[in-house]
């Protein structure tokens, strides 16, 4: 067990969805041992999908199979005293807990951080939110979408045609603040173990998605301090030519010419058109003034090209490049990420094999890629309560008995 | 040489050193998570190839110079900076030395590059044994594309991330779309906390490979999922999502003005409904079931946007949220910076650059109760520490500084 990166350290997780099953879940690829626990009835993630077929089916949600890789499982009714009882019991034997219920949810249980904290004096506790767990919207209802729009995100993504013209906001695939507030809230976690490996004390810490998003804005504040402008508004992003969405014969593709070795390249695969030798052609600004000129060239150079043909070009003269629009097939059937062994098959007892995205890194000395597939609900109940915590059989009988696990 | 003050002292991470040689996004998202809380980022670069960042508009009053870039200086807050020319084999050898005296070292260069400079992980484990290295790269350290040259945009559409972004009925979404690159940063300060954990219990060092088109692949377990249960690929549905309705972006009073609505569920669905003052809507056979109102969402969708639109983005988040339905404005950068609730919460600090001024910037993407993140120092200019680091942390003599400025490895 200590041969992983996060090897003997022990996790509970009170999470639903996405932010903070993918934060333990990361923590499991790691090596910590990961409790998920779950009300008898099982999180939500349970019955969001997809599933196969389309028939929901409480094992087979893609989404929970997806973020709960590497778990073990309980089930417990934490608004039962005796169930709050028991997880107390396995917070005295946890370093970590990872929770995003709303705000002032464990408090009302009995369960808030001071509570726990007296449990076990060390214990690092990160509570994922939309808001953060004060301030005037701490309470707000809020979906994926409107995280996004909160975070500032909702005019940088939008439509935007060949000519570089902006037209309607577009929603990001889902769930992208709850990944973000997940990074940070394990950044923060192991942060917090560093701090109390070398004699610090345990910590709670609150990530918010809004904070999240709005914290990788990139240039809105200082193209606001610097400019006074609304970014996204009264602003086009683009700050190179070509820019912008090229159609090709089968598709379409982004080509980026941002430095200037970068733009002689760009010359050099068109066949240096006449107009590449322009005066105006030298500098970012003259580019941009004649982004028509550039850009009809390119439209018509692209339309009899593949686009797989036209990436490798560009990627041949070290022109950033790519397609647009890449399908889930493609990924799956990828060369380069075959090579990278990123993919993991993994058998699941009802859902059966299927392939599951490991966590982005390798480490030389330890592992890091994902080995057993979600739990079932309440899979580990025995396990959990009976060897770790010590319950004897006729306890944990009327636990059952009385609904609580 | 100056004073230098200390650093976030209080921090989680206080007394861990990190030589940085990273630059433009994914890399100094990286290492500034860990300058917050508290650990000592030494930024190493140079004249001879300047950061992608230090050449990003805007710049202060509108004057190009590496130290009014206001990207950057809003990136590095609370790092050092040391000039070392990389490709005189003296600025490598200093750079070593750094790296000697530090717990960390992050690169974010093209796979294969710090090898050929002679700062790969073989050649960092010989002056420092115990040294954990991180590498960021777009595609990782190995495989067919590992030697490709990208940006950010690129790897939001090799990974996926973006392939079904869109409107059906209008081309594809794509464009300056970078957020693989803050993605990958985070993820890979939280590999570098994951291996100091690793190494203050067993003494090893080890080296990190990240790949950003991993990390967003990551992102994407309802279309991946999708596939390998259905084989369906997903579809581009603008602000629309699956099984909800309403869910979309409205326009609201004002120029440009918008909100986001999504309600889900049918508590929430009658909310709405006496919310906007349209009880009987509940009742109305269009929209009386989930499916019902999916099938007719541009119906739907009108009858929201003509209650939107006659008010202000703000009252319609408070009039909604007072009645508890999924409703937040669109956040401009300015609404940002003024929003009651990132106050309250103190997200935003100010800074006090010596070339740029004051400005208000995003402090915090979390709170710690016992480690306080802290800003406590100014995105620096150019070699502002080279005293420091040369001088006071690797002992070189004024002298020989001097030669080394004089010869072009101190740039």
């Amino acid at each position: 067990m200590n041969d992983r990166t996060l090897g003997g350290i022990r996790v509970v997780e009170l999470g639903s969805m996405v932010s903070a099953p993918y934060c333990a879940r990361l923590m499991a690829a790691l090596g910590a041992e990961v409790i998920k626990v779950e009300p008898p009835e099982g999180e939500k993630a349970r019955e969001h999908g997809p599933f196969p077929g389309g028939d929901p089916h409480a094992e087979k949600s893609g989404l929970f199979l997806a973020m709960n890789l590497d778990k073990k499982g309980v089930t417990l009714d934490l608004r039962s005293g005796e169930g709050a009882e028991v997880f107390k019991k396995l917070i005295a034997k946890s370093d970590v807990v990872v929770e995003n219920g709303p705000p002032g949810w464990l408090e009302e249980l009995g369960l808030g951080y001071e509570s726990l904290k007296a449990e076990n004096p060390g214990l690092i506790m990160v509570s994922i939110t939309p808001f953060g767990q004060d301030g005037p919207y701490r309470d707000y209802a809020t979906h994926d979408l409107n995280r996004w729009h909160a975070g500032g995100w909702g005019y940088l993504w939008k439509e935007r045609s060949a000519e570089g013209t902006p037209g309607r906001m577009v929603r990001g695939p889902g769930f992208l603040p709850a990944f973000q507030a997940a990074y940070n809230a394990l950044t923060a976690v192991a942060g917090a173990l560093y701090f109390r490996g070398m004699g610090g004390e345990g910590q709670h810490i609150d990530v918010s998605e809004q904070e999240s998003m709005a914290f990788i804005l990139n240039g809105a504040f200082p193209v606001y301090n610097g400019l006074n402008r609304i970014h996204g508004k009264d602003v086009a992003i683009p700050a190179s030519v070509p820019s912008g969405v090229l159609p090709c014969r089968d598709g379409y593709v982004l080509i980026s010419a941002i430095e200037y070795h970068q733009w002689e390249g760009l010359v050099k695969m068109l066949g240096e058109p006449e107009w590449s030798q322009a005066e105006w052609a030298n500098t970012v600004e003259g580019r941009r003034l004649n982004f028509d000129i550039i850009n009809a060239f390119m439209l018509e150079w692209l339309e009899d090209k593949d686009v797989d043909w036209v990436v490798k070009k560009a990627i041949e003269y070290r022109i950033p490049a790519s397609p647009v629009g890449v399908t889930a097939g493609r990924i799956f059937g990828d060369e380069h990420l075959k090579e990278r062994g990123f993919f993991a098959e993994i058998d699941h007892p009802i859902a059966g094999k299927l392939a599951y995205p490991s966590a982005p890194y390798r480490f030389s000395e330890t592992e890091s890629s994902a080995r057993s597939p979600a739990p079932l609900l309440g899979q580990h109940n025995d396990e959990v309560f009976g060897e770790i915590l010590g319950l004897e059989q006729d306890a944990m009988a009327r636990l059952k008995q009385e609904g609580n696990i | 040489m100056g004073e230098t003050p200390p650093g976030n002292t209080k921090g989680a991470l206080a007394g861990v050193r990190v030589a940085d040689f990273t630059a433009s996004w994914a890399g100094p998202h990286c290492v500034s998570l860990l300058a917050f809380m508290g650990a000592e980022v030494i930024k190493i670069e140079s004249r001879s190839k300047l950061d992608l960042a230090r050449y990003y508009p805007p710049f202060k009053d509108g004057i190009e110079s590496p130290d009014r870039a206001m990207w950057f200086a809003q990136m590095h807050r609370n790092s050092l900076s040391v000039t070392l020319n990389l490709r005189e084999a003296e600025g490598v050898e200093i750079a070593k030395q750094i790296v000697a005296i530090s717990d960390i070292a992050a690169e974010n260069f093209r796979a294969g590059v710090a090898d050929r400079l002679g700062l790969g992980y073989r050649d960092l484990v010989r002056v420092n044994p115990q040294v954990i290295m991180a590498s960021l790269s777009g595609f990782g350290a190995y495989g067919p594309r590992s030697r490709w040259v990208t940006y950010g945009m690129h790897v939001s559409n090799i990974s996926g991330l973006m392939g079904a972004v869109g409107y059906p009925d209008t081309d594809p979404v794509s464009d300056w779309v970078e957020l693989p690159d803050p993605s990958g940063g985070v993820a890979g300060a939280s590999a570098i906390l994951a291996a100091l954990h690793y190494r203050l219990r067993t003494g090893k060092g080890q080296h990190i490979d990240l790949s950003e088109e991993e990390t967003a692949i990551g992102f994407q377990p309802e279309k991946l999922m999708d596939y390998a249960m259905n084989g369906r690929e997903a579809e581009r549905m603008g602000n629309r999502a699956p099984g909800m309705a309403p869910h979309g972006v409205y326009r609201c009073a004002g120029d440009d003005e918008w909100v986001s609505v999504a309600v889900g569920g049918e508590e929430e669905w009658k909310r709405l409904c006496s919310a906007i003052g349209e009880a009987e809507l509940a009742r109305d056979t269009r929209f009386r079931t989930p499916a019902a109102r999916k099938e007719n969402e541009g119906a739907l969708d009108e009858i929201v946007e003509s209650w939107t639109r006659v008010r202000s983005k703000w009252e319609v988040m408070r009039l909604l949220q007072g009645s508890g339905v999924g409703a937040v404005a669109t956040f401009t950068n300015e609404d940002l910076y003024q929003d009651e609730h990132l106050a309250a919460r103190g997200f935003f600090t100010w800074d006090e650059h010596p070339v740029q001024g004051r400005a208000r910037m995003p402090a915090q993407p979390w709170k710690m109760s016992e480690t306080p993140l802290a800003m406590t120092r100014p995105g620096p200019i150019m070699g502002e520490h080279n005293g420091h680091v040369l001088e006071e942390l690797l002992g070189l003599g004024r002298g020989e500084v001097e030669e080394l400025e004089g010869g072009g490895v101190v740039y």
